[in-house]
């Protein structure tokens, strides 16, 4: 009885779907969007509204731009979001288009979970490439097309700190009055390796060259310092960023580095007491910016037609234009297009200069050539082994010396 | 909220506009149809759902998108094999409730899963949970909120009996107590957990206590009225549960009649009348109202009587020993306290004897009593002891009436008496000394 009942309403599916088809009308194409945050390890109803809020308008414009998309937007936390999108493209339910960082969408390359995208040399033009390079895998295909970026700064509470400190020295000298926090994920200190230069000699490493004693002690020069902060009464090493942004909202750290991505939560929270700053430089004196990258990929399950709107809703977002207009009403990203950041830079207003100069420090390509990152990131036993020797650095297991050498041998593994 | 269904229901829509889903339904269709096709020919219910998921699994493993299929046909399997597994249990071991077990615990459970696993798979179990369905107390009650409270409150509900059981019968070993105090027990023991498991849900919620209470507060001067009654029972339950005076399985007279207390509801107490098996159900608070010998409270012994009647020149110590001896002789008759006859009274035509006697149950007073005027009957036989009853004699229409025509009623014969030479004279006031 019930077979029959089955059949019948798929009976009454295969003919609605026929007659949609002998009409004019098209029903719209559903691009289904899932987006990673961060902020949490579960997602509230107060996150759907602020996607509503950032969404509403950009959906609006893209419905102008083809009135037949009908984009549907899910959230999902960082946490478990590859083995949710395992199971869903499994079933034939995964999502037409995946917004993530550059570091998942290549993890969700490896597993299969997304298709390549193919880009014209125009489509590269206004990007600068090693924004490319973060998202290419190790066969060469690019996983995702980057959209934004986020930079790391400096939050601090500007009434219980009245300047931030400029250099790591300073750091040091000042957490007697102040407390400073940091995040025990290499992602999050990896912006303090590059203020000892120490990128020079993981990329020396990774390239199979020999490291000259000067990169080698720069990475020793790096760890020892992690070693000293860690012995520092008032500067406090926690698990995650959500645990710092906690603290400092709780007023139990005065400053810590933090996302431009979770600015909007800061500012929501603290108000008028947050401020921002550049985060402190170390010996190096060239320019660095640590940036985490926004990338739009493409999903594996959905139709031709959905494909295609998933291309155009990527090609829409990459458009100067739109660029411009979702960076500088976010205010906590920079574009990707360089005619668009260029826009964004000049207009972000007084209280966010250290996004200003990070937006400047970011057009100059070479302040950020380093491939490491990039290609430490995207390899997760690399990635495990480095962050395995700087917490044994942290916690005292092993001596900065013993740790730099571990860093350096494991890096020259995964380049052969 | 409409919105948000609405947009939850567009993006299930839109996998329908994929070929991969499609052809996952259509294939799952055509099995659920082929099957009710061919069901006589299968010789057993899992071949069809068992088929589907293995060809399932093989197109995944070459790289066919098929996990939809695989899932539904795994859930069929399931489905399916619930009858042959509750047939196993119940067959190894018949001592299980399995039936109950079944019903009230793994068909939900199954049920659940199912709805979790499917929105899981759709992506949409986070966006479908947040969805706000109003404001409960100052809470934003959401479709998660809800769906975890009913889930929790149902698994309470249909699983605190077992540990409630578990922990009576550990204490009612442990300290001494007696079976009907150890139901008494389970019952409070029951109830309890559900009280907690359901506060629990409501903090779950984010329910404030203090909103509660002052809004029950506000509500019990319009509860009082409306359902006094419901409430009235209510609080006799817990009263009766905590005093201890109906108890599961302590036997109650109701309207003179012994019935067994089978079960102690918040509303009513459920009983079965011993005499015609009939289930009562009496509203809790009637037993505050009625009488208090209407039950027996902790002793169940109960004495019963039966009465019969002697010849008057019969010696009453004789009967009076006689009867004794009778019911001491019953095994079911309590030789403590002993049973004990006496006269009561000079009748018409018989001297009248009752004889008392107890027994451990009164549900078994009546059949007893049936015993005992059996085992009379043939002991006063034996000692030729006659039972006199009144007689009539009917007279023709004439009068005065002539002797001969006075028609004896009821022959010698079948007499107890013994008096078969009696004087027609005296015929109408029976047996005479």
């Amino acid at each position: 009885m019930a077979a029959i009942r089955i059949e019948h309403v798929a009976l009454s599916i295969a003919l609605a779907v026929i007659s949609a088809g002998c009409s004019s009308w098209r029903p719209p194409v559903v691009v289904k969007v899932a987006r990673t945050i961060n902020n949490a390890d579960t997602i509230s109803s107060k996150d759907y509204e602020r996607l509503r809020e950032v969404t509403e308008e950009a959906i609006h414009h893209i419905r102008g731009v083809d009135p037949h998309i009908r984009p549907q937007l899910t959230l999902s936390s960082q946490k478990n979001f590859v083995d949710e999108i395992a199971d869903q493209t499994r079933s034939g339910f995964g999502p037409d288009l995946l917004i993530t960082d550059s570091d998942t969408a290549l993890e969700l390359y490896r597993r299969k979970l997304v298709d390549p995208i193919e880009l014209s040399p125009e489509d590269r033009a206004d990007t600068p490439s090693y924004l490319f390079d973060l998202v290419t895998a190790r066969d060469g295909q690019l996983v995702g097309r980057p959209v934004n970026q986020f930079v790391q700064l400096a939050c601090f509470n500007k009434e219980r700190l009245n300047s931030p400190p400029q250099t790591l020295k300073e750091m040091g000298d000042e957490s007697e009055g102040s407390t400073f926090g940091m995040a025990l994920q290499l992602k999050d200190l990896f912006w303090s390796a590059e203020s000892f230069d120490a990128g020079e000699a993981m990329e020396a490493a990774l390239g199979q060259l020999p490291p000259n004693a000067e990169q080698q002690a720069n990475v020793t020069s790096w760890l020892r310092w992690l070693k000293n902060a860690s012995y520092q009464q008032n500067i406090r090493f926690l698990n995650d960023q959500r645990s710092l942004r906690d603290a400092l909202v709780a007023g139990d750290l005065d400053w810590i580095t933090c996302w431009s991505s979770s600015l909007r939560e800061l500012r929501e929270k603290m108000g008028e007491k947050l401020a921002l700053a550049p985060l402190p430089k170390g010996p190096s004196t060239k320019l660095k910016a640590a940036t985490k990258l926004q990338v739009w990929s493409l999903g594996r399950n959905s139709s031709p037609m959905q494909r295609d709107k998933a291309l155009v809703m990527i090609d829409f977002i990459t458009k100067p234009w739109a660029q411009k207009t979702y960076a500088l009403a976010g205010r906590n990203s920079l574009p990707v297009n360089r005619k668009a950041a260029k826009i964004v830079a000049a207009k972000i207003p007084g209280g966010t200069e250290a996004l200003v100069t990070y937006a400047e420090q970011s057009l100059k390509e070479n302040a950020a050539k380093g491939q490491s990152k990039a290609r430490v990131f995207r390899d997760p036993e690399r990635y495990e082994t480095i962050s395995n020797a700087l917490l044994d650095t942290i916690y005292d297991v092993s001596s900065p010396e013993k740790a730099s050498q571990t860093i350096l041998k494991s890096l020259r593994e995964s380049g052969s | 909220m409409i919105t948000q269904i609405t947009s939850e229901a567009t993006t299930w829509l839109g996998y329908l506009q994929r070929g991969s889903v499609l052809l996952q339904v259509g294939l799952f269709v055509a099995a659920l149809s082929s099957e009710s096709r061919v069901k006589r020919k299968l010789s057993s219910p899992l071949i069809m759902p068992a088929a589907l998921f293995i060809s399932a699994s093989v197109l995944t493993l070459i790289g066919i998108t098929a996990g939809f299929l695989q899932y539904l046909a795994l859930l069929w399997v399931l489905w399916r094999c619930l009858e042959p597994t509750k047939q196993l249990v119940h067959g190894r071991f018949p001592k299980v409730p399995v039936e109950e077990i079944d019903k009230s615990f793994f068909r939900p459970v199954l049920l659940v899963m199912s709805i979790l696993t499917f929105v899981q798979m759709l992506g949409s179990r986070e966006s479908l949970s947040l969805i706000s369905l109003g404001e409960v107390f100052g809470v934003t009650l959401t479709i998660g909120k809800l769906f975890t409270a009913l889930v929790i409150v149902y698994m309470v509900v249909a699983l605190a009996s077992r540990p409630a059981a578990f922990a009576a019968w550990l204490g009612g070993h442990f300290f001494g107590i007696k079976p009907q105090g150890r139901m008494a027990l389970e019952v409070i023991l029951r109830y309890s957990v559900i009280g907690i498991g359901v506060m629990g849900v409501a903090y779950y919620i984010g329910i404030n206590g203090t909103a509660l209470v002052a809004v029950a507060g506000g509500l019990s001067v319009g509860i009082g009225f409306g359902i006094k009654e419901i409430i009235s029972n209510f609080i006799s339950s817990l009263w009766l549960l905590f005093e201890g005076s109906v108890r599961p399985g302590e036997i109650l007279m109701i309207n003179g009649d012994p019935c067994t207390v089978r079960k102690l509801g918040l509303r009513a107490t459920q009983l079965r009348r011993g005499r015609d098996g009939a289930e009562l159900l009496i509203p809790n608070q009637n037993f505050f109202t009625q009488e208090a010998e209407s039950y027996t409270a902790e002793e169940t012994s109960r004495r019963d009587a039966v009465v019969v009647g002697a010849a008057y020149h019969h010696e009453p110590s004789q009967v009076i020993a006689v009867l004794e001896e009778v019911a001491r002789q019953h095994e079911k008759v309590l030789q403590y306290p002993p049973p004990a006859a006496f006269t009561v009274d000079f009748a018409d035509s018989s001297i009248n004897y009752k004889l008392l006697f107890w027994v451990r149950n009164p549900l078994e007073a009546f059949a007893v009593g049936s015993d005992l005027r059996q085992a009379i009957w043939t002991a006063f036989d034996k000692n030729g002891i006659g039972i006199p009853f009144p007689q009539r004699q009917v007279y023709p229409m004439e009068w005065p009436p002539s002797k001969e025509q006075t028609h004896r009623i009821g022959s010698p014969t079948n007499q107890l008496q013994a008096e078969a030479d009696s004087d027609p004279a005296n015929d109408s006031a029976g047996e005479t000394p």
